[in-house]
């Protein structure tokens, strides 16, 4: 900032998103509770699967089950550590809200990412499903992610605020992202065809992508309110 | 339901007049003898549509408000959260009222969700035999019930007043997202489209007739839309006398305040 302007909002986001990456990285704490818990419930899915052989449909759902519950394990400590810490009263001084939502976001991304990339092959393989088209899965999974991860950083930040948090979480978030889920679960089941119209799958694409930028330009809008300390 | 509010100035919430309290009593009355009261839908043959000699389907007269009501509630819950946040800082008691109102809408919302749900399930179970299927509507429903659920439960797991009523509002709104999904994206995509297409419409599709829908439109919707006004009022009423007589959070610093000079 040579010349005192204030830094613009991408640049005090890219801070934000430093910061909190810095501070993944050195605790770990999200990318493993996720993770561990993603690596149980696929577990627990193959468990109770056992050795019959289950329909696309089931199939595809399992999936977005395992990776709504693991996005909601970890994805709310971006906000949880600044409420512990006591640090965000520092953060409202440093960065815009757009900004500091901006930037969790990323982070959010970021480990969503990393989680789909393990869990969803793991799944694959665990589960012994069949895809048909594995370029169309792998849009889902990004599409539907990116979803995922607006949704569950936009309600972590509402519980933030809340008494008996990890409770309420699912509570609150899952009807948020419920159509999100079910048009994912949708387009993954259309994937493993191999013989779905590629017309079906962009438009449950479209759906999908449409569902995640609504989510964010609503928490841009109202974020600000959210984060507003007194 | 206590908010956020200058103690100066205890909020107050005006009853629903008396006037339009025995109007919307005997328009449900009217619209329940007419209900109960009207010929079965027939079909070209003469023969009754619906099951039961075709009374089957009169659960649609309660089914149907019920509904509407609660997407009403959903609507009038976002429309007053966002007054809220963008007159919170006005003095006064406007920004009180925003709150108290949309936090009742939702409340009362959830009741005619739970009732839309119910009477739906009989319908469902009349015509259909199974209570439940997950058509798009009734999948439509739960999630607005969810909502509904959600938002109070936030709502409640919020003890400072200000934060309360700022992060319960940004919720109905972010809502407003999801909500719109499944009412118009969600039953058009290729494939969820096609199951239970005819569940709506053995009634929308023409299946009532006039007399029915004079009967809902004429005196049913009037009569619940005054109902969920009127019962709107008495939460408001309750979230006042709540808010006066334990003093919150706010309240306190505000007294604080005073009594420092």
């Amino acid at each position: 900032m040579p010349d005192g302007s204030a830094p613009s909002v991408l640049a005090q986001a890219l801070a934000v998103f430093r910061k909190d990456l810095d501070a993944e990285l050195r605790s770990r704490t999200a990318v493993t509770a996720v993770l561990l818990f993603s690596v149980t419930s696929l577990a627990v899915v193959g468990f109770a699967k056992g050795a019959v052989a289950i329909p696309e449909p089931v199939q595809a759902a399992l999936l977005w089950v395992v990776l709504f519950f693991a996005a909601f394990a970890g994805l709310a400590n971006v906000w949880l550590h600044e409420e512990d810490r006591g640090t965000s009263a520092i953060l409202r001084m440093h960065a815009a809200p757009e900004a500091i939502y901006t930037g969790k976001l990323l982070l959010n991304l970021l480990l969503l990412a990393a989680v789909a990339l393990v869990v969803t092959p793991l799944y694959l393989a665990m589960m012994d499903v069949s895809v048909g088209r594995p370029g169309a899965l792998a849009l889902v999974v990004g599409t539907a992610g990116f979803g995922l991860a607006a949704g569950a950083t936009v309600v972590g930040a509402m519980i933030a605020r809340a008494s008996a948090r990890s409770s309420l979480y699912g509570a609150v978030g899952f009807p948020v992202l419920l159509p999100l889920l079910m048009m994912a679960a949708h387009a993954t089941a259309l994937a493993l065809r191999p013989a779905a119209p590629a017309s079906d799958i962009w438009g449950a694409l479209t759906g999908i992508a449409a569902f995640g930028v609504a989510i964010v330009a609503a928490s841009w809008i109202v974020f600000a309110y959210i984060w507003e300390d007194a | 339901m206590t908010s956020g509010h200058d103690a100066r100035k205890p909020p107050r919430a005006r009853g629903f007049p008396i006037a339009l309290q025995g109007a919307v009593g005997a328009l449900m009355a009217a619209g329940i003898v007419a209900a109960l009261t009207a010929e079965p839908v027939r079909n070209a043959a003469g023969q009754p549509t619906f099951t039961m000699g075709g009374h089957g389907a009169k659960v649609v007269f309660f089914h149907v408000p019920c509904a509407w009501m609660a997407v009403l509630a959903y609507l009038v819950g976002a429309v007053e959260a966002w007054r809220y946040l963008r007159s919170r800082r006005a003095a006064g008691r406007r920004a009180w009222l925003h709150d108290a109102r949309s936090a009742a809408a939702m409340e009362v919302g959830l009741v005619f969700g739970v009732l839309a749900t119910i009477t739906g399930s009989i319908f469902s179970h009349n015509e259909w035999g199974v209570y439940w299927s997950w058509d798009p509507r009734q999948t439509s429903i739960v999630v607005v019930l969810l909502l509904f659920a959600g938002y109070l439960a936030l709502r409640g797991a919020i003890e400072d007043p200000s934060a309360k009523a700022r992060i319960a509002s940004a919720y109905v709104l972010v809502a407003v997202v999801p909500a719109m999904f499944m009412i118009w994206v969600l039953p058009r995509l290729p494939d969820i489209a096609t199951l239970h297409a005819g569940a709506n419409q053995a009634v929308v599709g023409g299946g009532l007739g006039t007399e029915y829908r004079l009967v809902m439109y004429g005196l049913m919707l009037p009569a619940f839309a005054g109902l969920f006004a009127w019962l709107v009022g008495l939460r408001m009423r309750v979230a006042a006398l709540e808010d006066r007589a334990v003093p919150d959070a706010s309240n306190r610093r505000a007294r604080a305040d005073r009594e420092l000079g």
